[in-house]
C-alpha cells in the first residue's frame, strides 16, 4: 500500500531513534524545546480537569479561547479578527499547517514556497494533490525571498503563496518591504498567503516581526498560524490555531470538524492561562534562546562559518555545501562519528545545509556544538568528497 | 462530580453547538456516550506526569503503555487478538475515521459507507471529494442490510464502513450477520473500517465485531473512542486497531505524523489513569444506565423507540402525523439531536446520563403531541 510519507517527519524521527543508541548523544535536531511548561498552565490544567472537565466545544474552540487569541494576535501582530467566526483552535501547529493548506488549495493548484522549507508542507501539499513551486532563496543574501523569483514564477494555476516569518528552517524574519512585496504579489494575482507565524514570539537583536495579514491588502487574503508549542514550551499539549478572514475561516472550521472535531478542553483551558498570563515566562525563554544562540553564532564564527543567519525561531541553518553534496550523509556521519544530531536540509538549487536548533540546556549545547565544529574543521581539512553511507553503524569517533 | 453509584446530576453542557462533525443542533450527541467529571485519581495522574515533565513531543502512534492498555481492553471487547504494535492512538474518534476513511481510500480508491451513518463519516469523505456509494439499511436499526453491502461490494466498491452499535439508533449486527459480511468480504477481496466505539455500552450476550472472524482478522481496521463514561468525553482519546497488517499501519502512522506529530500528551495520560477507573466502575454505570433507559421508555410507552441493547441512547422514530412546525417548536425547547446529519430525519436521538431525568419532560410532551397528531389523523 502506498503510504503517506512526510519526509521531513519520517527523517527527524528515524535519525533521533538513531542518536538514542548513543548514551552522550547529544540531540540539536528536533524542534522539542528542553524547557519546562510553566507551571501556571499546568495548575489551569488541574483546575480545569476539577471544574471543565464535560465542557463541550465546538470545533472552532471554547468562544473564551478564541477571545484570548484575537486579543493575542491585534496585540502582537497587528491582526483584526472576529473571534466568533475568524478564529479556530487546532491540534497543534501541525494540524493548524495541515488545514490551512487544505484550505487554500484543490487538486491541480500550484503553490509558491520558497526554499529550503519546513519539511511537512511537502506532504500536506501533495495530499491535496496540488504541486509546490519552489522559490530558492540563498544564505549569501540572507534567505530573502526575491520578489522577481515570485512573480516570473506564477502561473495560471498558483493560487497560494506560502509565508514562514521567523523562518523555518533557515531563521530569516521577514523585513517590512518583503511583507509589502508578498502582499502586493497576492494581492494583484489574487493569491491566499498562508502565514506561518509559530516563531513570532522569538526574535533576536532587536528584529522586528511583522505579520501579512496587518497589512491593509493582506487581511482579507491571509491565514495565519500558530501554537504554543514555541513560546511555551507546549509541544506535547497540541494547542494552536488559525486565523483569517471569515470566508476562508468557514472552510477552516469545516476541515476541523472533519479531521478531528473539537480539541480537548483541558487542552483549550490552559491555553487560556498561556496567553492571558504575564508574558514572564516567555520573556525568560526567548532571553534563554537568545543566550544560546549567540554561543553558537560565537562559535560557528569562529570555526569559519560565514553568512550566519540567526534572526528569529529556535534553530539556524549551516552551509555546508562545501564540504558534501550530501547533507543527509553527513548528519549520519555527525551522529555515527562524534554523537552529534543535526538534521540535514536541501535548497532546491542543491544547497546542502546542517539546521542546528538552540533546544538543549546552555552547557550541553556548547559540548554539542564544539564537536560538530571540530569535526566539520577536520573535514574540512580533508578531502571534501562524501564518503556514501550504506551501513551506519558505529565506528570510533574521528 | 464524578461517577459513583447513585450520582446526582452534575454534567454541565455549555451553550456551544457543533460539537461533533455535521451536527446543528443545540444538544451534543457526545457521540453517543454519557459522561462524568473525572475521578480525582485520574486528574492527580495526569498532572502529575505533567509536572513530572511530560510535556513533549511522544512517538506518533502513541505512549506505548496506552497502546498495551488500549490493546488489552479492545482485544477483551471484541474477543480478537490485537497486537500492540498494531494500536495507534487518535486525538479521539473522529481522528480515527479520517486517518482510516484515507488512509484506506488510496488503496481501494473509493468506499462504501451507511446511508444513515455518524455526520463525521460524511464530513470526513467530503474533503478531498472521495468517491462514495450509500449502503442502504435494512431495518429499523438503520444499519446497511447484508444485500446492500453485497451491492455495493459487487458493484466494485471493496472498501466498506460500518457502524455497529449504530450511532444513532444503538442497533448492533447480529454473530450470524457479522459472520455473513466477514464471508462477503473474503470472496470479493474487501475490507472493512468498522466503528465499534458504543460497543462497551451494548448489553448484548452476544456482540460479534468483525474482526474476531474466521478469515477477516486481516481485512479489518476498528476504531472507537478509548474507556467512555470517565471523563475522557471531552478530552478526546481514540483508537485504531488491526490484526497483521503492517503494511496499513505504516500508512496510518505516516498519515498521523503528517496531520498532528502526536496526540495530547496530557490526553494520554488522562487516558492512563482512566483504564483503571473504567474497570473498577463500568459494570456499575451500564446498570445505571439500563436502569434510566428503562424508566424512560416505560414512563412514555407510546412512543415508537427503536429497540437496542445500547444503554447510552435512546433513538425514537417520530410519529409521521406530526407537523413539521410541532416538530420543529418541540425541538427548539427540548434541544435534541436530529437524525437528519446521520441521514434519516424521522429519528430523534437522546443521549443518556446516568442520571437523565431531564429527558422525561421532552419525552412526555413528543409522546402527548404524537398522541394529539394521531387522533387528529383518525378525525379526532
Amino acid at each position: 500500500m502506498e503510504r503517506e510519507v512526510p519526509d521531513w517527519a519520517q527523517l527527524v524521527y528515524a535519525l533521533t531513534a538513531e542518536a538514542r543508541k548513543y548514551d552522550d548523544a547529544i540531540v540539536l535536531g528536533r524542534g522539542d524545546p528542553d524547557l519546562d511548561t510553566p507551571a501556571h498552565v499546568i495548575s489551569a490544567a488541574h483546575l480545569a480537569m476539577k471544574e471543565n472537565a464535560t465542557e463541550i466545544a465546538p470545533p472552532s474552540g471554547l468562544y473564551q479561547l478564541r477571545v484570548a487569541i484575537a486579543d493575542r494576535v491585534r496585540l502582537v501582530n497587528g491582526i483584526h479578527v472576529d473571534p466568533a467566526t475568524d478564529v479556530v483552535i487546532t491540534n497543534g501547529g501541525q494540524e493548524a499547517v495541515f488545514i490551512m493548506t487544505l484550505a487554500a488549495l484543490k487538486e491541480g493548484d500550484q503553490i509558491l514556497v520558497p526554499q529550503p522549507t519546513y519539511g511537512t508542507y511537502a506532504a500536506a501539499i501533495r495530499f491535496c494533490g496540488a504541486t509546490l513551486v519552489g522559490i530558492p532563496t540563498h544564505s549569501s543574501d540572507g534567505y530573502r525571498v526575491d520578489p522577481n523569483h515570485l512573480l516570473g514564477s506564477l502561473g495560471p494555476k498558483t493560487r497560494a503563496l506560502l509565508h514562514i516569518s521567523p523562518h523555518n528552517p533557515t531563521a530569516h524574519v521577514a523585513t517590512k518591504d518583503e511583507i509589502d512585496a508578498i502582499v502586493d504579489l497576492a494581492d494583484n494575482n489574487d493569491l491566499t498567503i498562508l502565514s506561518d507565524e509559530i516563531y513570532d514570539m522569538i526574535t533576536f537583536a532587536g528584529v522586528e516581526h511583522n505579520s501579512p495579514a496587518a497589512h491593509p491588502r493582506g487581511a482579507s487574503r491571509t491565514m495565519t498560524l500558530n501554537a504554543l508549542s514555541k513560546s511555551h514550551a507546549m509541544t506535547g499539549w497540541r494547542v494552536g490555531w488559525i486565523v483569517g478572514p471569515s470566508h476562508l475561516m468557514r472552510r477552516v472550521e469545516a476541515l476541523k470538524a472533519a479531521l478531528t472535531g473539537a480539541t480537548s478542553v483541558i487542552v483549550q483551558y490552559a491555553a487560556l492561562a498561556a496567553l492571558t498570563d504575564s508574558g514572564q515566562a516567555t520573556q525568560l525563554m526567548r532571553q534563554e534562546y537568545e543566550r544560546r544562540r549567540d554561543l553558537v553564532v560565537a562559535s560557528l564564527e569562529q570555526a569559519g562559518f560565514r553568512n550566519l543567519i540567526a534572526e528569529g525561531g529556535q534553530f539556524l541553518l549551516i552551509d555546508v555545501s562545501h564540504l558534501t553534496s550530501n547533507a543527509l550523509d553527513l548528519s549520519k556521519m555527525i551522529l555515527r562519528d562524534c554523537h552529534v544530531l543535526a538534521l540535514p536540509v536541501e535548497g532546491s538549487a542543491g544547497q546542502q545545509y546542517l539546521r542546528i536548533t538552540y533546544l538543549q540546556p546552555f552547557d550541553i549545547l556548547r559540548e554539542g556544538i564544539n564537536r560538530l565544529t571540530s569535526y566539520l574543521q577536520n573535514r574540512g581539512d580533508s578531502n571534501p568528497l562524501v564518503e556514501s553511507i550504506s551501513d551506519p553503524s558505529h565506528t570510533p569517533r574521528g | 462530580m464524578y461517577w459513583t453509584p447513585g450520582c446526582l446530576k452534575g454534567v454541565k453542557m455549555s451553550n456551544s453547538t457543533l460539537s461533533t462533525a455535521g451536527e446543528t443542533s443545540g444538544r451534543s450527541s457526545r457521540g453517543g456516550h454519557p459522561t462524568t467529571m473525572p475521578a480525582p485519581a485520574m486528574t492527580n495522574g495526569t498532572i502529575q506526569a505533567l509536572r513530572n515533565g511530560e510535556t513533549h513531543y511522544v512517538e506518533s502512534v502513541g505512549i506505548a503503555a496506552l497502546r498495551a492498555r488500549i490493546s488489552d481492553w479492545i482485544g477483551e471487547i471484541s474477543n480478537a487478538a490485537f497486537d500492540v504494535e498494531s494500536v495507534l492512538v487518535t486525538a479521539g474518534v473522529q481522528e480515527a475515521r479520517f486517518l482510516a476513511i484515507h488512509t484506506l481510500c488510496r488503496e481501494y480508491g473509493s468506499i462504501a459507507i451507511p446511508s444513515v451513518v455518524d455526520p463525521g463519516v460524511r464530513a470526513a469523505t467530503e474533503v478531498r471529494g472521495l468517491l462514495t456509494t450509500e449502503m442502504a439499511p435494512g431495518d429499523s436499526r438503520r444499519l446497511p442490510s447484508l444485500e446492500s453491502i453485497q451491492t455495493a461490494l459487487d458493484s466494485g466498491h471493496r472498501l466498506i464502513y460500518l457502524e455497529s452499535p449504530s450511532r444513532l439508533t444503538g442497533g448492533i449486527y447480529t454473530s450470524p450477520e457479522t459472520a455473513r459480511i466477514a464471508k462477503m468480504l473474503a470472496d470479493s477481496d474487501g475490507s472493512a473500517i468498522w466503528d465499534q466505539g458504543l460497543l462497551p455500552w451494548s448489553t448484548a450476550n452476544v456482540y460479534g465485531s468483525l474482526i474476531a472472524c474466521e478469515g477477516a482478522s486481516a481485512r479489518v481496521l476498528v476504531l472507537g473512542e478509548a474507556w467512555p463514561g470517565v471523563g475522557l468525553e471531552s478530552i478526546f482519546v481514540g483508537y485504531v486497531g488491526l490484526h497483521g497488517r503492517t503494511d496499513w499501519f505504516g500508512a496510518l502512522s505516516s498519515m498521523k505524523q503528517m496531520i498532528s506529530i502526536c496526540t495530547s500528551v496530557p490526553s494520554q495520560y488522562s487516558a492512563i489513569e482512566a483504564a483503571q477507573i473504567y474497570s473498577d466502575s463500568h459494570a456499575g454505570q451500564l446498570h445505571a444506565l439500563n436502569s434510566v433507559k428503562r424508566h424512560l421508555v416505560r414512563s412514555t410507552p407510546h412512543l415508537n423507540y427503536i429497540e437496542s441493547s445500547t444503554v447510552s441512547l435512546l433513538a425514537v422514530e417520530l410519529d409521521e402525523n406530526l407537523s413539521n412546525p410541532e416538530i420543529i417548536r418541540w425541538r427548539e425547547r427540548s434541544r435534541t439531536v436530529n437524525g437528519a446529519n446521520y441521514g434519516d430525519p424521522k429519528i430523534e436521538l437522546f443521549v443518556l446520563d446516568f442520571d437523565s431525568t431531564d429527558l422525561e419532560g421532552p419525552l412526555s410532551e413528543l409522546q402527548r403531541l404524537s398522541g394529539a397528531a394521531r387522533l387528529r389523523a383518525n378525525g379526532g
